[in-house]
């Protein structure tokens, strides 16, 4: 096999794509499996997960294994958008570009959605600093805020909005993105991935599907996700912070005022999105430096948190 | 235009104009505040709190103020503080609400007087029937 730096990027993008396939997978089948127990309700749900976790067979390596599953699938659909950046691989296919953009998107959302779902100490006031920050988002910020009902903060009203998003709404929306606009391109990574006869391929992705849960469950086993104290919305915990893709908002309030400051990196992030028309691969440098800025500059205002 | 045009044209306008309405039908649907507006919620019995007491009651799990400043007057105000949401109290000397965290006052109209909160309190209309009180959100 020659060597050569390409070559090198598209494999790793292939064996990310298909992780990423089976990290869902396993998200879905978990998340399935603790809608059994989890009640919607501000009064119930925090019982409804502890009683999960601790008197049901299996119900904390489930809850954790959602929680790390949910986490990888997000770091790994990030370097998989990443490489598709640095390939420029969404000047042949803008549409794919954008489908995985809004993919990523709402995925975001499936995240912060699912957040407040345990309803522990924690879990409230990072959603509540979430729905802070989304308030300094032009559009999207009260769209959702709207949607959910969480102007006065997090209510059942709120609670159980949330609920149906990331139970019915976005994966219904997932899918269907996935269903229709992702389908060939899955096809064609598994098929420059894995090779043979129906039933070898068929054996060589069982076996990455199982490999896969035992390293979740490894890590679900050795590290388990936080498991805080019960909701106590008069006293937010010291240095409660929102999610880290929404921090950016918050740490860019010290230096623009916040709704300013929130629709220039709201901005600057859509450019991403239109990055196939941008760079039109006339100016391939301006392009790349423009995209590294701004992935670097969102990545900097996360460190320097809000 | 001809009129197969013209029906074309009506066609797609009344999908449009359903569709648009459609929109707004389910906006509606899905903002019950308009609808919650002017609900009465009970939350206390009128003498379990006596003059210049304070008590912490929830409207639609929203903590809420409840101050009892004077014979049968009645204020009700958000009890978290506009800066980073802690928990607020009446100080009865003072008659202030003040916040533990970084210090924010406020006054009974929940006004700010004085720290880093950047809003006045919400506000609630405190009805007393029959000895309980309701509360009420205004806007
Ligand atoms: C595919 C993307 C998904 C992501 C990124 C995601 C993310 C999350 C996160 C971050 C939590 C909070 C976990 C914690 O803090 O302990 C959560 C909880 C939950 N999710 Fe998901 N989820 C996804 C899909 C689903 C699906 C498809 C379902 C069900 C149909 C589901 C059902 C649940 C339930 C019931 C909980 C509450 C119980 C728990 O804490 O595990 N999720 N999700
Ligand atoms: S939270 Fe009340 S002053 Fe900061």
């Amino acid at each position: 096999m020659k060597y050569s730096k390409n070559w090198d990027l598209k494999a790793i993008q292939r064996g990310l794509g298909i992780l990423a396939i089976l990290l869902a997978g396993w998200v879905a089948v978990t998340g399935l499996l603790a809608t059994f127990y989890l009640v919607p309700s501000t009064e119930k749900a925090y019982e409804s997960i502890r009683f999960l976790r601790t008197r049901v067979f299996l119900g904390d390596a489930i809850v954790s294994i959602h929680a790390w599953g949910a986490a990888l699938l997000i770091l790994v659909s990030l370097l998989f958008l990443l490489i598709i950046l640095l390939r420029r691989k969404y000047l042949e296919r803008p549409k794919v570009w954008i489908w995985a953009v809004l993919g990523f998107f709402l995925l975001m959302n499936q995240d912060l959605t699912g957040r407040i779902l345990p309803f522990h100490q924690t879990a409230y006031w990072q959603v509540t600093r979430s729905l802070e920050a989304l308030s300094f988002i032009p559009v999207w910020g009260p769209f959702l805020r709207w949607i959910t009902q969480s102007l006065h903060g997090i209510t059942q009203w709120t609670y159980l909005r949330f609920y149906v998003l990331h139970l019915l709404i976005l994966p219904g929306a997932l899918g269907a993105l996935l269903w229709c606009c992702w389908k060939g391109w899955a096809q064609e990574i598994r098929e420059n991935t894995f090779s043979g006869s129906r039933a070898e391929v068929a054996s060589r992705i069982a076996e990455w599907a199982l490999l896969s849960l035992a390293f979740l469950a490894t890590l679900a086993l050795v590290f388990p996700p936080r498991y805080g104290r019960p909701v106590d919305v008069l006293h937010p915990y010291e240095g409660a912070k929102a999610v880290w893709y929404l921090v950016p908002y918050h740490s860019i309030a010290r230096f623009l005022p916040a709704s300013l400051g929130g629709g220039i990196l709201a901005a600057m992030l859509f450019t991403l999105f239109l990055i196939p028309w941008i760079d039109g691969g006339k100016r391939p440098t301006l392009a790349k430096v423009w995209m590294i800025a701004v992935v670097v500059l969102y990545g900097l205002l996360i460190l320097i948190g809000g | 235009m001809t009129r197969r045009g013209f029906l074309q044209w009506l066609h797609r306008f009344v999908w449009g104009a359903w569709g648009f309405f459609g929109l707004i039908l389910l906006g509606r649907y899905l903002t019950p505040g308009e609808r919650r507006r002017g609900l009465l919620q009970h939350v206390a019995k009128a003498d379990e709190i006596p003059v210049g007491e304070s008590r912490l009651v929830y409207y639609e799990d929203q903590p809420v103020l409840l101050i009892h400043y004077k014979e049968n007057q009645w204020v009700a105000l958000s009890a978290i503080c506009t800066h980073l949401r802690c928990g607020l109290s009446w100080n009865r000397e003072s008659e202030r609400i003040t916040c533990p965290c970084h210090g924010a006052t406020y006054d009974l109209n929940g006004n700010v007087l004085s720290g880093p909160a950047p809003r006045p309190l919400p506000r609630f209309h405190p009805y007393l029937r029959n000895g309980f009180i309701f509360l009420e959100r205004i806007a």
